[in-house]
């Protein structure tokens, strides 16, 4: 059992501390099941042992010795779990369950026997390639390549049937979904609004930004950046627009989310420091991102941290500023743009949404876009799916999980989807191709973004 | 009764070796629900091993987790021949240790029967699987304005099944009744592994006593309920909601005695406490509550807008006048939602206050609430201990929960004398050990403290009936017995058995009135009509109804509430606690005082209603305030197109409270064909009804007189000679109920008739042969068609069976009682099953039923 630099987070002890709600005060777990209907593996499974109450039993099992680590039942459950942490909101004790599950994590991880201490080939390369900006870089240009060879369809299409092939033409839905379906005709196709033939409402606020907006650094992460670089261009553009002075750092650097849900503690900690010594070097008031999931890990160093006096403090003040994008705006008081007439159906990431409870703060943007309707799905709560490679590992599950929202999300008979996480766009976007829909995934930012530049063409100015 | 997570919390015995699954059950039962719904790994099972309480702990050899009745009648099956108990799960949210596995025994999770099957807004019902989640149900049905009234604080998460075997409560059951007011049918696997229909026009026979009422509330003793068929009330028009502060809780429930015996009935009453409020406040839930008040009592109102405020102001007199230092009205829907999640979620944040909780849930009547609060206060200082109370204030149910550290072997030891003596303090003040959790293992010693030998000897054996062989659940509810050392074999107490500690209650020698309570005791022989009198002398009334006030109580007892059931629910809800006689002699003190008891398995349902055992001694039944209008309006529909169009909009009329709903409570329909609506409540409300009734009959071109009845009160058909054959009807499932019904009307000349169109039921009653008023017999049944043929009745029961309904007779000559069973049977296996439990039932208080016909099975005449 391998022991981590410092911190013990790793540990057994570490995970029985936390269980046993020591190092949390009392806040424990009191068995009163509210977490199962929250949870959508036991919504498909319906097995005590895939839902949060479950899981957390199993971990307090592994805590007091009762469990093998190593065995069959915490190894698969574990697993499974997507980390929506949809239970944390409606826990009444208020049980830390997203970074229990962490803890948990790095206990199935280095409970493995050595030779399969791999959490499979695919994922380990992944946690590999993401530890390292340029060959990260280097894979995301070859991905985007492929995507414009128009490689995924072909792939979707020779695809083996088979648990396999289910999972590689999901995957290659993914890549495709990823690159939007009409990338640069903009809203006016997304929302299926006429081109307004009167100019927008004239506006009192002068369309020139707002001056003395906070210093942001914007961060465009791994895949947002290497994947959904249009997205970043359009944060950029709308939080300028705002009055913000914007920095935006090179594509590549991970945040870490990925490691810390794959239980490489390790791997984890180190992308948090480069995140953390980037940034300190630049003196801004905002760390931003686009992403629900970097944004849920980066405004949780601060706990990564906590135990390491080295860091402690470097991290907590690096957390406290982390913000997502439409946060940044909706502090601010989005501008107004101009009149985008149609419907989006809109459906919170679960990192936005349950880890950071920060969705308020999209409908503010999106209600910053005049004639825009904004149809929620019916049950924002649920997960898509998404879970980083879920579709990929665990394809059945993930498949199941996201055909529901999917059909949701069709039910609201909106041209598009707006939702703000880049793996819950590609998630979404893969469910909608497999179906045959023509609906679009965009990012809300990209919405406000194209918002402003209508009224820019309109009123003639460039 | 701990709730904790402490590392060393109890855990499961280590698996003896025979304790593995046998790798043929296992394959047989992969077979029938699929490999992913059989979990028979150990360490997977360890998450089974206990459920809310958190107290018992035991993993089951596998858990099996069927999609519907067949498979899981298949699965009963396959264990039972493997010799193996059972122990039915639904979302592991009970507090009393009920769904904790027997040593060796499987589970069965109900997680994966999570469908509805059928909804009906316009007759407000719903048939529904029973892993359906409360909440679930009530999502989906709340857009058509309609509620589903039980709403246990963990809704959210437990199961309708789980309701059913708890007979649970919720807040708002002060007003709306427990579950069992809301069941009106369900699909149940008996001992033997038979799918077994109740419910409606299910009863075996006419002369066999309800079935129904025991199962509910049965903990999962006898047998697994896997559909259950559920009433649905209409959402009202307005809501308020008050919140007292106080600086004790035994002001607080001053406060609650105050407001009920003014006649109000709130639809909510609920205490917090000052340690409850703190930890509500600290957690994401926090209601606004504000910190440093002793207590909070949240009154909630329901009904008509144009009346709510007048109860509001009332209920705030009441609570000033009682103490409180401030009462604010929540101002908008979002407040009264923080309010009430506050409560809701109060269990779950306990933990924050210490480690341990001992979770208590006890019942007393209400008009002892303030002694009994200053009593456990004295408990709780004498004992140095903490407890966070958070209960039910209208019903009476507390739930002082004791919060402590389990590793601090003295505080527990306090902490269990501590709980004992609130057990006993509650109990002496007339109330009972459960209201709501249930017995399961927790509380099986305490049922010595309300029910002695004789009663504990009667659960035994009506369980018995329904599961001989103890496979369903064992080892729940009911103590160990001693051995009995002589073979006495009657009711006897145990040869050797250490005190009981149940005192029955004094008997009562006339009718006291206990307005504060909302009950009333009264002995079995003295006139219905008196009763009714005492009652309405202190403004209160009982929905119970009897063709005429001369009769005994104990006679009105065997008679339902008619039309009235669709309100009030059947006659056994409004019976609190009653002493028998059974056949067979002997004495049972069954029930309570109380209006919440889930106190041991439910006998009394068998004591009441129409097939009622033995006769009732002295009973105590739950009252009302009396309505300040009541009136049953007619009027006559103008086409004979459909003779009955039922109420196509539900909407048409939103009288509640003390009005009887419309749409679907009208009735009983007099053979002219005339419409019956019963309307009860203040003039306002009343007025309200009868102008909307006036729009429906308008809207309708009912043309019609329209306008006040001479009927008799209870609208219940009435047959003025008691000859002649009285008989439940109920048609299948598809089409028109009521125009099939129409039908079979039409085909019995001369029958008078009357149709509930809530619960589907129809009733007939034939006169004897038209040539003289003897009543037929066998050896002069008419040719053919005559109304008292046998072969007539023969082909209705067979008809009615066919899709899916049936035929009760309630009163009829042998003849035709057993044509009908033949019938019934010929195409209704089930029939034969219940028939079997019906009859093992009576014989356990020494009745039988009427020879039986020779296909009934296991069971011969």
């Amino acid at each position: 059992m391998r022991e981590s630099s410092g911190t013990g987070h790793s540990s057994i002890d570490a995970l029985a501390k936390r269980v046993d709600g020591v190092e949390e005060g009392l806040l424990t777990c009191v068995h009163c099941g509210f977490c199962l209907p929250a949870c959508p593996t036991y919504r498909e499974l319906g097995d005590e042992a895939d839902s949060p109450r479950g899981r957390l039993h199993l971990m307090r099992a592994v805590a007091e010795g009762r469990l093998d680590p190593a065995g069959d039942a915490f190894q698969t459950h574990i697993d499974r779990c997507l980390g929506c942490r949809a239970c944390e909101p409606v826990c009444p004790s208020s049980v830390p369950y997203g970074s229990l599950l962490e803890s948990a994590r790095q206990v199935a991880r280095a409970a493995r026997p050595a030779r399969q201490r791999t959490a499979g080939p695919v994922v380990e390369t992944m946690l590999r390639v993401f530890r390292s900006p340029m060959v990260l870089r280097a894979s995301l240009a070859a991905a985007r390549l492929a995507r414009g060879l128009g490689l995924p369809r072909l792939a979707r299409r020779l695809a083996p049937s088979g648990p396999n092939g289910r999972a590689a033409r999901f995957a290659a839905a993914m890549l495709e979904a990823s690159g939007g379906r009409r990338t640069s005709r903009g809203a006016r196709d997304v929302t299926t609004s006429q081109t307004p033939t009167a100019p927008p409402l004239a506006s009192t606020t002068p369309r020139a930004a707002r001056a003395g907006g906070p210093r942001v650094a914007l961060l465009p992460g791994c895949v947002q950046g290497g994947l959904f670089s249009r997205v970043v261009d359009a944060s950029e553009r709308v939080l300028k627009r705002n009055g913000c002075s914007v920095v935006r750092l090179r594509a590549g650097g991970c945040c870490g989310a990925l490691h810390a849900h794959a239980g490489d503690h390790d791997g984890s900690l180190a992308l948090a420091r480069a995140r953390i010594g980037e940034v300190e070097r630049l003196g801004v008031d905002v760390v931003a991102t686009d992403a629900a999931g970097c944004g849920a890990a980066m405004k949780e160093y601060g706990e990564w941290f906590a135990n390491d006096p080295a860091w402690a403090e470097r991290a907590a003040v690096f957390s406290d500023r982390v913000r997502d994008v439409t946060e940044v705006l909706a502090d601010l008081g989005p501008m107004p743009g101009a009149e985008l007439r149609g419907s989006v159906a809109y459906d919170p990431p679960c990192h936005l949404r349950h880890a950071q409870r920060a969705d308020d703060a999209t409908e503010v943007v999106l209600a910053a876009i005049p004639g825009l309707q904004v149809r929620m799905v019916s049950d924002p709560d649920a997960c898509c799916g998404g879970a980083g490679i879920y579709g990929m590992t665990h394809p059945e599950l993930g498949g199941a999980i996201g055909e529901r929202k999917v059909s949701e999300v069709r039910a609201t008979g909106a041209p598009c989807v707006a939702t703000g996480n880049p793996g819950c766009m590609m998630q979404i976007g893969a469910g909608l191709i497999l179906a045959g829909s023509k609906m679009d995934v965009v990012h809300p930012v990209e919405l406000l973004d194209e918002s402003y530049r209508l009224l820019d063409t309109t009123d003639g100015s460039p | 009764m701990t709730s904790s997570a402490h590392p060393a919390a109890p855990a499961s015995p280590p698996p003896r070796p025979m304790d593995i699954l046998s790798p043929d059950l296992a394959r047989r039962l992969r077979d029938i629900v699929g490999d992913g719904a059989v979990v028979s790994d150990p360490e997977r099972l360890l998450v089974y091993e206990t459920d809310a309480l958190g107290r018992f702990h035991q993993t089951p050899l596998a858990v099996v987790l069927p999609s519907d009745t067949a498979e899981a009648a298949a699965v009963v099956e396959a264990v039972h021949e493997a010799g193996l108990a059972i122990v039915p799960r639904g979302a592991g949210t009970g507090l009393s240790g009920g769904a904790v596995a027997a040593p060796g025994s499987v589970m069965l999770g109900t997680a994966r029967m999570n469908r509805i099957l059928s909804f009906d807004p316009d007759r407000r019902r719903a048939r529904v699987q029973a892993g359906v989640r409360n909440s679930q149900l009530a999502a989906l049905v709340r857009p058509h304005g309609l509620v589903y009234a039980p709403d246990p604080s963990s809704q959210a998460a437990c199961t309708l099944g789980g309701n059913v075997a708890e007979n649970s409560g919720g807040p708002h059951c002060l007003k709306y009744g427990v579950t069992r007011r809301y069941v009106q049918g369900l699909t149940l696997i008996d001992g033997a592994g038979r799918i077994v229909e109740l419910g409606g026009a299910n009863r075996p026979r006419g002369d066999a006593p309800d079935l129904l009422g025991p199962i509910i509330g049965s903990e999962g003793c006898f047998g697994l309920v896997t559909e259950i068929e559920l009433g649905l009330v209409p959402e009202t028009e307005g809501v308020r909601t008050l919140l007292g502060l106080f600086e004790t809780t035994a002001e607080a429930g001053e406060a609650v005695t105050a407001i009920i015996s003014d006649g109000l009935l709130p639809a909510a009453l609920e205490i917090v406490d000052r340690h409850t409020i703190s930890a509500v406040e600290a957690s994401p839930f926090r209601a606004g509550y504000p910190t440093g008040v002793g207590a909070a009592l949240v009154v909630e109102f329901d009904g008509n807008e144009f009346e709510l405020d007048a109860d509001a102001d009332r209920a705030e007199a009441h609570c000033l006048r009682a103490g409180a230092t401030e009462v604010r009205r929540a101002t908008d829907d979002a407040e009264r939602l923080r309010l009430w999640q506050g409560r809701k979620k109060a269990f779950g944040t306990m933990g924050r206050l210490a480690p341990d909780l001992m979770v208590q849930d006890a019942t007393v009547p209400r008009s002892v609430l303030p002694e009994v609060l200053r009593g456990i206060d004295q408990i709780a200082a004498r004992h140095e201990l903490r407890i966070a109370n958070v209960f039910h204030a209208g019903d009476g149910n507390l739930h002082p929960n004791i919060l402590y550290d389990r590793r601090d072997a003295e505080v527990t030891e306090r902490v269990e004398k501590a709980a004992g003596e609130i057990m006993k303090l509650c109990v002496d003040a007339g109330g009972t050990i459960t209201g709501e959790h249930g017995v399961g293992m927790d509380k099986r010693d305490y049922v010595r403290l309300i029910a002695g030998p004789a009663e504990r000897q009667a659960m035994a054996a009506v369980r018995d009936a329904f599961d001989p062989e103890l496979r369903w659940n064992p080892g729940k509810v009911l103590p160990d017995e001693e051995p009995v050392a002589t073979g006495s074999g009657d009711m006897g107490a145990p040869a050797g058995a250490s005190t009981s500690g149940f005192t029955p209650p004094p008997s009562v020698t006339g009718i006291e009135v206990n307005p504060p309570d909302l009950s009333v005791r009264a002995p079995g022989d003295v006139p219905w009509g008196d009763v009714q009198s005492a009652m309405a002398a202190d403004g209160q009334w009982s929905p119970i109804a009897a063709a005429r006030p001369d009769l005994s109580t104990a006679e009105a007892l065997h008679r339902g509430l008619g039309p009235l059931e669709a309100m009030w629910g059947p006659i056994r809800e409004s019976v609190l606690g009653a002493t028998v006689i059974p056949p067979d002699g002997g004495r049972l003190h069954l029930g309570g005082r109380v209006v919440k008891n889930v106190a041991g398995f439910d006998l009394l349902g068998l004591f009441v209603g129409e097939g009622a055992l033995g006769r009732v001694e002295e009973v105590t039944l739950r009252a009302y305030p009396m309505p300040e209008v009541m009136e049953v309006l007619r009027w006559l529909p103008c086409d004979d197109r459909s003779a009955l169009p039922g109420w196509p909009h539900p909407q048409v009329v939103t009288a509640d409270g003390h009005a009887v709903l419309l749409c679907g409570t009208v009735a009983w329909v007099r053979h002219e064909r005339a419409r019956l609506v019963d309307l009860r409540g203040t003039p306002a409300r009343h007025d309200t009804g009868v102008d909307a009734l006036r729009a429906f009959v308008a809207a309708f071109e009912l043309d019609e007189p329209f306008g006040r009845a001479q009927v008799e009160r209870d609208g219940a058909p009435t047959v003025a000679d008691e000859s002649g054959i009285l008989a439940d009807v109920r048609p299948g499932a598809d089409g028109d109920e009521g125009g099939r019904f129409a039908e079979v009307v039409a085909s019995m000349r001369g029958a008078r008739w009357a149709w509930d169109p809530t619960l589907r039921r129809g009733r007939l009653s034939t006169r004897p042969a038209a040539t003289g008023a003897a009543p037929s017999t066998p050896s002069d049944s008419e040719a053919g068609h005559g109304t008292s043929a046998p072969e007539r009745w023969s082909e209705l029961a067979e008809a009615m069976a066919r899709e899916g309904g049936g035929v009760a007779i309630l009163r009829g000559p042998e003849g035709v009682r057993r044509a009908v069973r033949r019938a019934t049977h010929s195409v209704d296996s089930s029939a034969s099953a219940t028939e079997a439990i019906a009859r093992r039932v009576v014989a356990v208080f020494g009745d039988t039923l009427g020879p039986t016909t020779t296909s009934d099975g296991e069971d011969g005449p």
